[in-house]
């Protein structure tokens, strides 16, 4: 075979002069087999124009996969194009991109998402924040609740506080006048043992009250017979009363004075009972005094507590 | 810059002579090879479109010769380079018109008529698995490429015209440029998917 390029030395004598810019019809011509030899050499040597060739091509083959091309351009396209296995396989894959870059489009994309579905759009993206928002007013109304129920506990255990402190105070006051009033009274007791036992002197006792009060000490002299007692009335005296000694331990009375009279001379008035000295040991005793009405039976009036120490 | 593998195993060209034919290509602009496959790319679709059975076989054997008459003559005076390699491509297609003895006059514009429908015989099979090829190359690659092709090739008529404009101006470039910018993808694509359906 020969080899015409080896045996025909080419030299710039081959070489063309400059052309014209070639529209796109002849470019299409040519992809048709439809094109003079010479302006094929320009496709060939023109790098300009070999590109604008190729996107020509490319644009000829996407119009025929998109059924565009018409009339004769279709009839050159199906009979000169198609002929060759390799620009069927152009054909084949415009064919192929067109249905890709339709599948591509035609999928849902987050933008138009938002322009055609925004309500759920919005809550899929921020259903997070949202719920953490949710989450956070209700640990907030949680801990306001709490915050006002342990200020509403705070205050009323400070109230309390402040109730059992005066309470308190008030007790420890009452204890410090029973103790002035126990000391006293044992100097009282300390008194009247040492003291001579000619005379005899009546004891006014108080009426007996739920308080803490302390207990009336009655010094029994020996060889007394008697021991006067003073019995101070709380309200208006009566007319007539008497008095019943009572054994705390056993509560059993052990002794009752015949009617008295209440003094009313005093300032406060008292009834004055003298109870013998002979039955008194030396221990606690209660005198219930009880007011004598006619007609009925008698009424209490008051208690009074004491305690009997035998000198 | 991208890598260019040459694959010239096929030829006869030794690996000196190649050198050699690549810097006459390039001619004066190291171009990485990518002048000789863009030289290449213009032969095989000069020859399909002379409709003959190997283009590919038809370029490798043009640009072997004007390797031989580099290495024979030490030089060509032809410029630029792509015309010399035309002119020996008429010369490379008319042997092989001989050759195949067929009656085809050498004329540019003949147009060659066959069945269209057997022309298009491509089964639905294929066409199928062409096109998962396409959309596994397509995702191969860079998203903001698959986005430009996709917007690119979108639409139709002025609506597409419009829309290329746009993308023009978005990116900052011609539209002469986004155009080569696209057919460079597309033709990396294109690549993808044959490779893809010879695996296959």
């Amino acid at each position: 075979m020969k080899d015409f390029a080896a045996s025909h030395p080419i030299d710039t004598r081959m070489a063309m002069p400059p052309t014209p810019p070639m529209s796109d019809d002849p470019l299409i011509r040519y992809l048709l087999g439809a094109l003079p030899a010479d302006e094929v050499a320009r496709t060939m040597v023109d790098d300009e124009l070999a590109a604008r060739l190729r996107l020509v091509e490319d644009d000829l083959v996407d119009s025929y996969a998109a059924g565009t091309l018409t009339g004769e351009q279709l009839q050159r396209f199906e009979a000169f194009y198609l002929v060759s296995p390799g620009r069927r396989g152009k054909a084949a894959f415009a064919k192929g991109l067109q249905t890709a870059v339709e599948r591509a489009t035609h999928q849902p994309r987050p933008v138009q998402k938002v322009t055609t579905q925004p309500s759920r759009h919005i809550w899929r993206e921020s259903w997070w924040p949202l719920a953490t928002a949710a989450v956070l007013i209700l640990a907030v109304g949680v801990l306001f609740l709490q915050n006002f129920t342990l200020r509403r506990e705070l205050h009323e255990t400070a109230r309390q506080i402040e109730d059992a402190s005066q309470r308190a105070a008030a007790a420890s006051q009452q204890i410090e006048v029973e103790r002035k009033a126990a000391a006293a009274a044992k100097q009282a007791l300390v008194d009247a043992r040492t003291a001579p036992a000619l005379a005899v002197v009546s004891l006014v006792l108080v009426p007996q009250t739920r308080g803490v009060t302390s207990v009336s000490i009655v010094a029994v002299p020996p060889g007394s017979s008697a021991v006067p007692v003073n019995l101070t009335l709380e309200a208006s005296a009566g007319t007539a009363y008497d008095v019943a000694l009572r054994d705390p331990a056993s509560n059993r009375t052990i002794w009752r004075s015949s009617p008295l009279a209440p003094d009313r001379l005093r300032k406060i008035p008292t009834v004055p009972v003298s109870l013998p000295a002979g039955l008194l040991k030396a221990q606690h005793y209660a005198l219930d005094l009880f007011e004598l009405r006619s007609g009925s039976a008698p009424e209490f009036v008051s208690s009074y507590a004491f305690e009997v120490v035998r000198q | 810059m991208s890598v260019v593998t040459l694959d010239r195993r096929d030829s006869g060209t030794s690996g000196t002579s190649f050198t050699r034919l690549l810097r006459w290509l390039d001619d004066g602009i190291d171009s990485k090879g990518e002048r000789y496959l863009e030289i290449r790319r213009r032969l095989v679709a000069y020859f399909d479109r002379r409709n003959r059975s190997a283009p590919d076989t038809l370029a490798d054997e043009t640009l072997d010769r004007v390797s031989r008459t580099l290495e024979e003559s030490g030089r060509i005076k032809v410029t630029p380079p792509a015309r010399y390699c035309y002119v020996v491509a008429r010369f490379v297609l008319l042997e092989d018109i001989r050759r195949s003895q067929r009656e085809i006059p050498f004329d540019e514009t003949r147009p060659i008529s066959l069945d269209p429908a057997a022309n298009r015989a491509e089964t639905d099979e294929a066409a199928e698995r062409s096109l998962q090829c396409l959309t596994r190359c397509l995702n191969r690659l860079k998203p903001e490429d698959r986005n430009l092709i996709v917007e690119y090739y979108r639409d139709a008529k002025r609506q597409r015209i419009d829309r290329r404009r746009e993308l023009a101006r978005g990116l900052g470039i011609t539209m002469n440029a986004l155009a080569i910018r696209t057919w460079r993808l597309r033709a990396s694509l294109e690549a993808c998917v044959a490779a893809c359906r010879n695996r296959r």
